[in-house]
């Protein structure tokens, strides 16, 4: 495509892109004057109705109240054909108008129906154009005056190779763009407002979200929680990088073990949550039993707030271990067997070979289990959800769970955004800090 | 080595393995035991290990006390949609992402890759409320469209398409093939054994996934299987063989994709564990 046509091919889509967002905002604006429209007639109904209840005159009440908005009101009282089941059958409000049901003086029957509707010019027009907007369109017009000096100075065959790119990142990016990169931004945003799903009013309450979670305590125990959680990764990183170096000898019975301690990490959390439920049983469970038979006494694993957490802990070490087993003994095969060999020339004994050559050698795999186990352990919701739901006496709160209640329970999505933040804001520092202290000193083969 | 003590190494050796291979499968034994049991006969001291009578009917009674059938039919929708939508996205994305050029491609590759840190709770706020605004909470659009890309199965299909030797492409290219034929002709077939890796993963991912069909559905008619037996998990709290039964169903299928295709789980933890 010659360089002219890719820069009016790129005009012409910003131009849609820009009616777009132009239809968005009038499209919005109208719903908003619904809205506006509804809550006068809401008001209209209460006007009038007070005045019933007040056996008054209607007109003088009316007479005020169109003075007052700007509105005119209509009142039709229809008992015989209304009751609040059928409203819907009410007439339909003419453009620029809108109805509302006028009850009886207990706020039970419906005897009517108020209609309100705006004189000609009489309602705020919305502005042409609202910040949001001027900021996307202002972005756009950048973007395709960048892409028009763009396509004016680049050779023929780059500009061929860049289209062709795009064509085949266009459906996967926008997918990211809409899915991944917006609602991070949309989180930030919601972070620093009020959001409830009912509520119609959203208002911006600047820093109040973080603050009421620096003095709320339950938030402080879940992130313990949550750090405490996460031990399981030492954890189960020394059991799997253990059975990796006994596979590693392969003598037999190799294949077996590893296709059954994969088995956890493919199950699904839910059933591995119900199965362990029915193991931790204090009474009828399998644990309190084979623990007997060594003479542990029997512990009530979920329901005492010291056990509960561990517990969890176990349920995940016993799923993770195979996984983990896998990642070190793919990484181990990738030793050279000249480093053993040679250190055996020097004597070395096996503890000496495992500290000075397998260790080192193994430490990206190391770093990459730690911060992938660290970065999921920080995440864990659906064992708790199925197993304790947080207790007792939150003993077993972690962040994402307390995320998901304070979203999705309590609809409070502002303060859960800012939750979700202060997760990701610790991934970060929790991640650098294990790369500057285990990354510096990786020994590449 | 003197000979006892390799023996004797050879036998802890045996053990131990024998010892792990119990821990790991005696809670699935136990799941399945307990689903054939009958519904008291399960509280008793020491636990009864094998089911006397055995009581399959808990398995048919399950299935009708929920709506499993629909279940399962929701699940097979999902996830066959996950895959075709992720392995087609991730191919054509890894193809300009390994194989073509243009300004800002690793910039954007790395922006790509640092959706991988964000904590998934912190995309699932402003992704349900987006299918909520566009009205499709509870449908199969608003379950299926957030998952149709997956950065990992980008970075998977990049890292093997970026192996693919380049004299194949040149020959191509002589031949007169475009881009897209290469792709097509070329990357595609040669590259099965990772697009199988990535079906496979977003197959069991996706069947796996509890917390967006928990949070996007809301009807019995539209949960998925993980959803459905954990709100049977409260419906029959006190009922564990019925709770087994529908774990052991639940869990079935994954198995078995598990057992036919082992070795390309392994290999995918390989590819993109380790590079």
């Amino acid at each position: 495509m010659s360089a002219r046509g890719v820069q009016w091919g790129v005009v012409a889509v910003a131009a849609a892109l820009a009616a777009g967002v132009l239809g968005v905002q009038r499209w919005r604006d109208g719903r908003g004057l619904e809205r506006a429209r509804a809550a006068v007639a809401v008001e209209a109904a209460d006007s009038v109705r007070a005045a019933l209840a007040a056996g008054a005159d209607l007109r003088g009440p009316l007479a005020r109240f169109e003075r007052q908005r700007g509105y005119t009101v209509t009142v039709l009282e229809q008992p015989a054909l209304l009751d609040s089941l059928r409203l819907d059958e009410a007439p339909r409000p003419r453009p620029g108008g809108a109805v509302a049901p006028l009850k009886d003086a207990d706020d039970w029957d419906v005897v009517g129906i108020v209609l309100v509707t705006a004189p000609p010019g009489g309602e705020e027009r919305p502005p042409l154009l609202r910040p949001a907007s001027a900021v996307l369109l202002a972005l756009l017009a950048l973007l395709a005056a960048w892409l028009w000096r763009w396509a004016g100075r680049t050779p023929e065959r780059r500009r061929r190779e860049t289209l062709t790119a795009w064509g085949f990142l266009g459906v996967p990016f926008l997918h990211l763009a809409v899915f991944s990169f917006a609602p991070l931004a949309f989180t930030v945003y919601l972070a620093f407002h009020e959001w409830g799903l009912l509520e119609k009013a959203r208002p911006f309450v600047g820093l109040a979200n973080f603050r009421e979670l620096a003095k709320d305590p339950l938030f402080w125990t879940t992130l313990r929680n949550t750090a405490l959680y996460t031990t399981y990764v030492p954890i189960t990183m020394a059991a799997a990088l253990g059975l990796a170096l006994l596979l590693n000898r392969r003598r037999g019975g190799e294949r077996l073990l590893r296709t059954v301690v994969f088995l956890p990490f493919v199950t699904s959390a839910v059933a591995i949550a119900i199965v362990w439920q029915w193991m931790f049983n204090p009474d009828f469970g399998l644990l309190n039993y084979l623990i007997g038979l060594v003479g542990i006494p029997a512990l009530d694993w979920l329901g005492s707030p010291h056990l509960a957490l561990i517990a969890i802990i176990l349920v995940t070490v016993w799923t993770q271990v195979g996984y983990q087993m896998v990642v070190f003994l793919a990484g181990l095969q990738g030793i050279p067997q000249s480093y053993y060999d040679a250190a055996l020339v020097d004597g070395a004994t096996p503890w000496q070979r495992f500290r000075h050559v397998t260790l080192p050698l193994l430490k990206p795999v190391v770093l990459f289990v730690l911060v992938t186990g660290i970065i999921s352990g920080f995440q864990v919701f659906t064992l708790v959800y199925m197993m304790t739901e947080g207790g007792p006496l939150h003993s077993t709160d972690v962040i994402v769970y307390r995320i998901y209640q304070t979203a999705w329970e309590f609809l409070r999505f502002g303060s859960a955004s800012a939750m979700a933040l202060v997760l990701f804001g610790v991934l970060l520092v929790v991640t650098a800090v294990q790369f500057r202290l285990l990354g510096k000193r990786i020994d590449y083969a | 080595m003197p000979r006892p003590t390799r023996r004797a190494g050879q036998v802890l050796y045996g053990s131990g393995i024998a010892l792990l291979v119990f821990v790991m499968v005696l809670p699935f034994l136990w799941m399945v035991a307990t689903s054939l049991m009958d519904e008291f006969a399960v509280f008793a001291y020491p636990p009864p290990l094998f089911p006397r009578p055995a009581r399959p009917a808990n398995y048919l009674d399950a299935w009708r006390a929920l709506p499993f059938g629909r279940f399962y039919l929701n699940s097979l929708v999902f996830s066959l949609a996950v895959v075709v939508g992720q392995v087609t996205t991730s191919a054509l994305a890894a193809y300009a992402f390994a194989r073509l050029r243009f300004p800002g491609r690793d910039r954007l590759f790395v922006l790509c890759l640092g959706v991988l840190m964000v904590p998934g709770i912190l995309l699932l706020i402003p992704r349900f409320l987006i299918i909520n605004a566009a009205g499709w909470v509870d449908t199969y659009p608003g379950l299926i469209s957030t998952e149709l890309v997956s950065v990992w199965g980008i970075f998977l299909l990049r890292q093997f398409f970026l192996s693919i030797p380049q004299e194949l492409e040149d020959a191509a290219r002589l031949d007169g093939a475009g881009d897209w034929t290469i792709f097509w002709r070329v990357v595609l077939p040669l590259s099965k054994p990772a697009l199988a890796t990535l079906a496979l993963f977003a197959f069991v991912d996706a069947w796996k996934n509890f917390q967006w069909p928990l949070i996007a559905t809301r009807s019995m008619e539209m949960r998925t299987v993980e959803v459905g037996i954990s709100s049977f998990h409260s419906f029959y709290y006190a009922n564990w063989p019925y709770q087994m039964a529908a774990a052991v169903t639940a869990i079935a299928p994954i198995l078995g994709i598990f057992f036919l295709a082992q070795r390309y789980f392994v290999r995918g933890i390989q590819l993109t564990g380790l590079k």
